[in-house]
C-alpha cells in the first residue's frame, strides 16, 4: 500500500514477470473498477513464447500505461488535455479532449483506447481515484501471483525502491525515449 | 497491445486535400510572379480553386474527431510541441489567406460583390462599404502570394511532420516524410490545376494554353523526379536504421501495403505520369519541336498523379499505424 | 447508474466513408445525444482535482464463481454492486480475487439471468417457456414429485447438485423425501484422489504446507490455471522463494511454464513414474525408516510391488529418461520432509488414476513429510465447527438401491462421493429400476457428464426435470421447470467455517426480478412436499440466527464484520494418528484386498491411442469455471472459445495451418473447431478447454462459442473409486 512521508511521491510500477501467471484478474479488476468498455483495455499481459517442444518457455509481462516521465502523448496533444502531474501520473482532462487520437499514435506502448461512447481517449490512470484515497491500484490489489508492485520511488523504504535496489530491471522500448515508469525485474 | 486503425480514410482525405490546396496556392503564387503576367490565367484559376479542397478536408477532420463540437478547443491554446496544434493554427491562417487570395483574384463582376469599409479610421468610414479598390487588389495579389507561399509550403510539409514526429510508428518516423508529402502536395496541386485547366480548356485560345501547359507539365515532372529521389533515400535509410524501422519496411515489401504502394504510388502516381510528361516534353528537351500535348494526355497524366497522391497518403497513414516498435530478441 | 459492464459501442461513424455529405450536413446528422457523455466510472481529472473512491457501503460476503469460496468485499453504490475486492481477512483470498471473482459483477448483471419461474411450453429444448408465479411453479413441482413418489417410490427422484454452501439443506431435502439417489460432480472430478487418500490416510484430502516446501511434484494439477486462489498464491510465492517444482503434464501449461522442471509425460503413465520413484527411494534406502516403522503398515508389500518398477522400466512407459526419473527421486527424497507430491485434484483421467493417487499418497508417506514443515498436513476438512443445527425429525429409512451402484457395484466408493455417470447410465438402462424425475440444483449435468447425447437421451426417459439455477444453461434449457435462484451477491447461504473462522454470505443488493435464495426455495418446496418439519426456519436470517445461537455473536455483528473467530478453534487432529482401520498410514490396504483389488499400487497399462488418433486432453483456464461462467461477458471477452491445441508435426501432416477449421471425432460424436498450432503439447495429444459449445440459446453471449468436449468424451468408470476417466477418450482430427 503506497504510503509516503514526502510531499511529492513518484509513483512507479515494478513488475515481477516471474510471478505473473497470466490469470488476467488484473484486467478484469481494472475494467470493473474504471468502467472500461468491452473491447478496450487499460492493462494487459504480454506473452513471450519461445522454443521447440519439449524445450519451450512462456513468460508473461503485465503492462499498462507507463506514465512516462517524458510522455510522447503529452507532447503531441493539441489541446493540452493530456498532462503530467508532479507525482508522475499522466492524466487526461476529459473536458479538453477532442478525440483527435493523435496521442494514440504517439504512444509507443499502444496504451490508450478511444472511448466511442464519450468521444474521448482514455487509458490507465494508476487508479488515481484510489491513490488519492490512499489505496493501491485495483490491479495491484488483486494480483494473485503477486507480480504487480506499486509504490513511491521517492521513498527509499517503499517496496518498489527496495525491489529496484535488489534486482536488475529493464523497461520496455527505452529507445523511444519516453522514460517509462514501469520497471520489470529480473534476477 | 495491438491497435486497430484509429486514423482512417477521413484522415487520409484530409491530408490529401490539404496537400492539394497547398500545391494549388503555391503554383498560383508562382504563376503570379513568373512570366510577367503570362500565367495570369493559371494564377487566377489556382487562386479560385485553392481554398476548397482543404476546407473540405478540414470538415472531414472535424467530423472524424471524437467530440467534433469541441474542435474550437484547439484554438484556446498553442501547444508548441504538438505538430497538430501548430498545424491547426497554421492551416487556419492558410485558409484565411487563401480565401483572401481568392477574393483578390475573383473576376471583376464577382469581386465587386465583396465590400469592405472604405477606411478603418472613423465611424462614418466604417459604415460606408464599397467594392475593393483596383490598386489594392493588384497589390493584394502580390502580397498575399508572397506571404501565403511559404505558408502553403508549411501546410504541405506539416502533413508530413505530423506523421514524422512519432517515434512509436517506425514507418513514419523519418525526416523524409515531411519532404515527401510536400513534394507530393505541390505535385498534386499542379496536377489538379492541370486537370481543371484541361477540362475547361475548350473555352480558351490554344496559344494561351500552350505555355500554361508547358509550365505545369515541367513543374510536375521536376516534382515527380524529386519525389523519386526522396523515396530512394527513404528506403535506404530506413533499411539501415533501427530494427523496428527496417522491419516496418516489410509492410510495403511483401506486406499488406505492397500493392497499393508499388502499384498506386510508384507506378500510377510517379512513373506513368512521368513517362507521359517525358513524352510530352521530349521534343522540347531536344529543342526540336513543340510540346507534344494533347488534352487527353493532360487529363490522364493529371488523374494519375492525383490518384497516386491519394495512395501515398493512404499507404503512409495505414502502414504507419501497422508499424510498431519491436522488442529486442535477446532478452 | 449504468451497467458495470460496458458494451463496445458501434464505431461505424468513423469507419464510414463520410464523403457523400459535406461536413456541415454530417455534423447535423445523428450526432450522439450527449456530447458531454462520460464513461460510467470515469473521473474528471481536472488539473489538481482528484475524486474520491466512489461507493456507499461495503458488504462482506463469499464468492461463488468456483468452489474455493474466497471471502470478498462487495462495494455497493446506488444499490448496485460496482466492484468486488478480496476480503483481506479470508484465508482463501488474502485480499485478492482471481479473474472469475473479479468478474462477479458481470454474473450478477448478466442480461441472461433467470428472473422468473418458468414452465416448459413446448418440447424440451425448444426454448418455449411459460412464465409462472412461484406459487404455481412450486405447487406444480411438489405435485409432480409427490406423484412420482406415490407411483414409483421416492427413489425414482434423483437429486443432484455440485458442491455449494447450501448443500446441507439440499441433502436435507432429498433425505427427507426418502431418495437415496444423490448425484454430485465428485466422480467426474476427484473420486480417485479422495478414495486413495481415505484408504491410505483416513482423510479425504491432506493439507499442503507451501511456506517451507523445498520440492513439490505436481501430476497434472495445473495450479496456476485451475486457480485455487490462496493455494495458487502460495505456489507462486514458493517458486519465487526458490522452491523446486516438477510438473508432469503432456501439455506445457502455465504451471509447467513456471515450474523448474516440466516432464512431457505420456498420458496415462503417471503411475509408472511414481512407481519408479517409489522403487528408487525404497531400494536406495532414501526413505524415512523411523517414520515408516512407527506410523505405517504394509511397507514390505509395497517394496515387493515396486521391485521391478525401475526408472528404466518407467522410461519405456512414460517417455521420460531414466536418469531424469532417478534424479528426481533423489532430489525429492533429499529435500524431504520439506517436500511433497501434491495429491492433485481433478484426477478423473485414466482408469489407473486411482493407482496413481495411491502411489502418490505412499510416496509422501515413506519420506515422512506428514505434519512436517513443507509437507502434507492433517486437515480438518469441512466441518460444522460448533455452529448450531436446525432441529428436525429423523429421516425416513431408505431401502432402495442407489442408482449409482454404490455400494452394490462399487463397494469402495463412499456414499458421499457416489458415481454420477452411473446414475445417468442407469436411467438409460432402467436398471435396477427406472427413475422418473431429476431435481438439479446449481449443476450442469448435460455438459459435465461425458457423452452429452446420452445425457439428453436419459432425460427423455424422465417425466420430470426441475432445475434451479441463476441463468438458463444447457441443463435448464432441456428442463421442464426452471426456478430462478438469486446469485451469490443477492442471498444468504448457511454459514461456513474455514480455518476456525465463521464466514457469512449475505446479500450485497436485493435479488433481481423474482429470483430467490436456495434456502427459501427448499423450504417452500419442502413444505409443499409435506416435509415442513425438516425446514424449521422462517426465513434466511432466522436460519443463520439459529446457526449462530451457540456462538457469542449476533447476526448483525457478523454481517458487519464479515467473520467471527471461533473461541476454541477446533484444530485438526494434531499429531500422528489416522482414521484408518489400523490407526496408521496404510501403505497396503486390507480394505482394498478384501474387496478383491490390489492392496498396493500396481501397474495398470493405459490404453494406447490407436494409429492416427490423439489423446484428448482437457484442462482449465483461469478465466472459466467448468461449464458455468461462459456467459459472463467479462470472462467471455478474455476467453471466448477453445481452439484445439496441436503440435506442428501432426498438424503439417494434416495440411493444417494455425486457425484452420477441423473436425474432431471420437466414438461418442464429433465437433468442429479451429486448430491452434503450438509447441506446447506432445505430438500424440490434442487439447481443448472444456465448457464451451453451449446449446442453450438463452445464453446469448456463450451460445455457439467454441466446441463442446461433452460431445466427445466417452464414459469409463474405475471400479474401485468410481472415477470417470476423461483422458481415455481418443480422437481423430481432420481438416474441415
Amino acid at each position: 500500500m503506497p504510503a509516503t512521508n514526502r510531499p511529492t511521491p513518484r509513483w512507479v510500477f515494478v513488475m515481477e514477470p516471474k510471478r505473473c501467471i497470466d490469470c488476467e484478474a488484473c484486467m478484469i479488476a481494472c475494467t470493473v473498477e474504471n468502467g472500461v468498455p468491452l473491447g478496450h483495455h487499460r492493462n494487459w499481459i504480454g506473452h513471450q513464447e519461445k522454443g521447440v517442444f519439449p524445450h519451450v518457455s512462456v513468460l508473461f509481462t503485465p503492462e499498462n500505461c507507463h506514465h512516462c516521465t517524458n510522455p510522447p502523448c503529452e507532447r503531441v496533444c493539441p489541446t493540452g488535455a493530456t498532462y503530467r502531474r508532479e507525482d508522475g501520473l499522466v492524466l487526461i482532462d476529459y473536458d479538453r479532449c477532442i478525440g483527435c487520437r493523435y496521442c494514440m499514435q504517439a504512444c509507443p506502448y499502444d496504451a490508450r483506447y478511444f472511448d466511442e461512447e464519450s468521444g474521448v481517449v482514455d487509458k490507465c490512470t494508476f487508479c488515481v481515484h484510489r491513490l488519492d484515497a490512499g489505496l493501491p491500484p485495483a490491479c495491484v490489489e488483486t494480483c494473485v501471483g503477486g507480480s504487480r508492485h506499486f509504490g513511491d520511488l521517492n521513498d527509499p523504504e517503499s517496496e518498489v525502491s527496495k525491489l529496484l535496489a535488489r534486482h536488475r530491471a529493464y523497461t520496455i522500448y527505452p529507445e523511444a525515449g519516453s522514460g517509462p515508469a514501469i520497471y520489470y525485474i529480473t534476477e | 497491445m495491438t491497435q486497430q486503425m484509429e486514423w482512417g480514410l477521413l484522415v487520409v482525405i484530409y491530408l490529401y486535400t490539404a496537400g492539394i490546396s497547398a500545391g494549388l496556392f503555391a503554383i498560383s503564387g508562382l504563376a503570379t510572379y513568373l512570366g510577367g503576367g503570362r500565367y495570369r490565367r493559371l494564377a487566377r484559376l489556382g487562386a479560385l480553386l485553392a481554398p476548397w479542397p482543404i476546407m473540405l478536408g478540414l470538415a472531414m477532420l472535424v467530423f472524424d474527431l471524437g467530440r467534433p463540437l469541441y474542435f474550437w478547443l484547439l484554438f484556446t491554446t498553442l501547444q508548441y510541441t504538438s505538430p497538430m496544434s501548430i498545424g491547426s493554427w497554421l492551416l487556419t491562417l492558410f485558409v484565411v489567406i487563401a480565401l483572401a487570395y481568392l477574393v483578390v483574384w475573383l473576376p471583376q463582376p464577382l469581386r465587386n460583390l465583396v465590400r469592405l469599409p472604405a477606411a478603418w479610421s472613423d465611424l462614418t468610414a466604417l459604415r460606408r462599404w464599397q467594392p475593393l479598390d483596383e490598386r489594392l487588389v493588384r497589390r493584394g495579389r502580390g502580397i498575399l502570394a508572397a506571404v501565403g507561399f511559404p505558408i502553403a509550403l508549411g501546410v504541405g510539409m506539416y502533413t508530413g511532420v505530423l506523421l514524422g514526429a512519432i517515434p512509436a510508428r517506425p514507418f513514419w518516423n523519418t525526416p523524409m516524410v515531411a519532404q515527401l508529402f510536400l513534394f507530393s502536395a505541390l505535385s498534386t496541386g499542379v496536377a489538379f490545376l492541370l486537370l481543371v485547366a484541361a477540362l475547361i480548356g475548350r473555352w480558351v485560345d490554344r496559344e494561351a494554353l500552350r505555355h500554361e501547359r508547358h509550365l505545369l507539365i515541367s513543374v510536375d515532372a521536376v516534382l515527380i523526379v524529386l519525389e523519386i529521389f526522396l523515396i530512394i533515400p527513404f528506403f535506404l535509410h530506413q533499411s539501415l536504421n533501427t530494427w523496428s524501422a527496417a522491419a516496418s519496411l516489410q509492410l510495403v515489401l511483401g506486406g499488406p501495403y505492397t500493392a497499393p504502394f508499388w502499384g498506386g504510388v510508384i507506378v500510377v502516381g510517379l512513373l506513368a505520369p512521368l513517362a507521359i510528361e517525358g513524352y510530352e516534353l521530349f521534343p522540347l528537351i531536344l529543342k526540336e519541336g513543340a510540346l507534344k500535348y494533347s488534352r487527353l494526355l493532360g487529363i490522364i497524366s493529371s488523374l494519375l498523379v492525383l490518384v497516386g497522391g491519394f495512395f501515398l497518403r493512404y499507404v503512409f497513414v495505414y502502414a504507419g499505424q501497422a508499424s510498431h516498435l519491436l522488442p529486442v530478441i535477446a532478452r | 447508474m449504468a451497467d458495470p459492464v460496458r458494451k463496445a459501442q458501434s464505431i461505424s461513424r468513423r469507419r464510414f466513408l463520410g464523403l457523400a455529405v459535406g461536413a456541415a450536413a454530417a455534423l447535423a446528422l445523428g450526432r450522439r445525444a450527449t456530447a458531454d457523455a462520460r464513461p460510467a466510472a470515469v473521473f474528471r481529472a481536472r488539473r489538481g482535482e482528484a475524486p474520491p473512491v466512489v461507493f456507499d457501503r461495503a458488504v462482506y460476503s463469499l464468492c461463488e464463481q468456483c468452489v474455493w469460496r474466497c471471502g470478498l468485499v462487495a462495494k455497493v453504490k446506488d444499490d448496485r454492486v460496482v466492484k468486488l475486492d478480496g476480503n483481506p481477512y479470508h484465508p482463501h483470498s488474502n485480499g485478492m480475487l482471481c479473474p472469475r471473482g473479479q468478474a462477479g459483477v458481470a454474473t450478477l448483471y448478466d442480461p441472461d439471468r433467470l428472473l422468473y419461474p418458468l414452465i416448459r411450453a413446448g418440447e424440451r429444448g425448444s426454448g418455449q417457456w411459460r412464465r409462472v408465479t412461484w406459487e404455481e411453479a412450486l405447487d406444480y413441482v411438489a405435485q409432480r414429485m409427490l406423484e412420482i413418489k406415490a407411483q414409483y417410490g421416492p427413489e425414482a427422484m434423483i437429486f443432484s447438485t455440485t458442491h455449494n454452501l447450501i448443500q446441507t439443506q439440499f441433502e436435507n431435502l432429498l433425505k427427507a423425501f426418502g431418495s437415496p439417489n444423490y448425484g454430485t460432480q465428485r466422480s467426474l472430478c476427484f473420486n480417485s484422489m479422495i478414495v486413495a487418500n481415505l484408504l491410505t490416510y483416513g482423510l479425504e484430502e491432506p493439507g499442503r504446507d507451501y511456506s517451507a516446501a523445498q520440492y513439490i511434484i505436481y501430476t497434472g494439477r495445473n495450479m496456476l490455471e485451475a486457480i485455487s486462489n490462496s493455494e495458487t498464491q502460495a505456489l507462486v510465492a514458493a517458486i519465487a522463494r526458490g522452491a523446486k517444482v516438477v510438473v508432469l503434464d503432456p501439455r506445457f501449461t502455465k504451471s509447467a511454464a513456471k515450474a523448474t522442471e516440466w516432464l512431457p509425460i505420456k498420458p496415462g503413465t503417471d503411475l509408472a513414474f511414481h512407481l519408479a520413484l517409489l522403487h528408487e527411494i525404497i531400494y536406495n534406502d532414501l526413505y524415512d525408516h523411523d517414520f515408516v516403522e512407527r506410523f505405517t503398515v504394509g511397507f514390505e508389500e509395497v517394496k515387493e510391488a515396486v521391485r521391478d518398477t525401475t526408472p528404466e522400466w518407467a522410461a519405456t512407459k512414460t517417455g521420460i529418461e531414466a536418469a531424469t526419473i532417478r534424479r528426481i527421486a533423489r532430489e525429492f527424497a533429499l529435500a524431504a520432509p520439506h517436500a511433497f507430491a501434491h495429491p492433485n485434484w481433478r484426477t478423473s483421467n485414466f482408469l489407473n488414476s486411482f493407482q496413481t493417487e495411491r502411489a502418490i499418497a505412499i510416496l509422501n508417506a515413506i519420506v515422512g513429510n506428514w505434519g512436517q514443515p513443507g509437507g502434507l498436513q492433517p486437515a480438518a476438512g469441512e466441518e460444522a465447527g460448533g455452529l448450531g443445527a436446525i432441529p428436525q425429525p429423523p429421516y425416513p429409512r431408505v431401502t432402495a438401491l442407489r442408482l449409482d451402484g454404490v455400494p452394490w457395484k462399487y463397494p469402495l466408493v463412499p456414499l458421499k462421493l457416489g458415481v454420477f455417470q452411473e446414475i445417468r447410465d442407469n436411467v438409460l438402462r432402467g436398471e435396477p429400476y427406472q427413475a422418473h424425475g431429476w431435481f438439479i440444483y446449481r449443476q450442469n449435468p448435460v455438459n459435465s457428464l461425458p457423452e452429452r447425447r446420452k445425457t439428453l437421451e436419459a432425460f427423455s426417459k424422465l417425466d420430470l426435470i426441475v432445475t434451479i439455477d441463476i441463468s438458463m444453461n444447457d441443463t435448464a434449457w432441456f428442463s421442464d421447470v426452471v426456478l430462478p435462484e438469486a446469485t451469490y451477491l443477492e442471498r444468504y447461504d448457511p454459514l461456513t467455517v474455514v480455518d476456525g473462522m465463521v464466514f457469512i454470505r449475505q446479500p450485497a443488493v436485493a435479488p433481481q426480478g423474482e429470483s430467490r435464495s436456495g434456502l427459501w426455495i427448499f423450504k417452500q418446496l419442502g413444505e409443499r412436499l409435506g416435509l415442513g418439519d425438516y425446514f424449521q426456519y422462517t426465513d434466511e436470517e432466522d436460519y443463520l440466527r439459529q446457526q449462530l445461537k451457540p456462538l457469542g455473536i449476533t447476526l448483525e455483528e457478523l454481517k458487519q464484520r464479515g467473520f467471527y473467530r471461533l473461541p476454541d478453534a477446533h484444530a485438526a487432529s494434531e499429531g500422528l494418528s489416522w482414521n484408518t482401520a489400523s490407526g496408521k498410514i496404510e501403505l497396503a490396504s486390507e480394505v482394498l484386498r478384501n474387496a478383491g483389488f490390489p492392496a498396493v499400487p500396481t501397474w495398470q497399462a493405459p490404453p494406447e491411442a490407436p494409429e492416427g488418433q490423439f489423446y484428448l486432453l482437457t484442462g482449465k483456464v483461469a478465466q472459466h469455471t467448468q461449464f458455468a461462467t461462459h456467459n459472463n461477458r467479462l470472462l467471455h471477452e478474455r476467453a471466448p472459445d477453445n481452439p484445439l491445441w496441436m503440435h506442428p508435426e501432426p498438424a503439417a501432416a494434416r495440411g493444417l495451418v494455425d486457425g484452420d477449421e477441423v473436425w474432431v471425432e471420437s466414438a461418442a460424436g464429433r465437433v468442429k473447431t479451429r486448430v491452434h498450432i503450438t509447441q506446447r503439447i506432445r505430438p500424440d495429444c490434442v487439447y481443448m478447454t472444456p465448457g464451451f459449445g453451449h446449446v442453450s440459446k438463452a445464453w446469448r453471449t456463450a451460445y455457439g462459442a467454441g466446441a463442446s468436449d461433452s460431445d466427445l468424451h466417452l464414459t469409463f468408470t474405475d471400479p474401485i473409486s468410481g472415477s470417470q476417466a476423461l483422458t481415455q477418450t481418443t480422437v481423430k482430427v481432420t481438416k474441415a
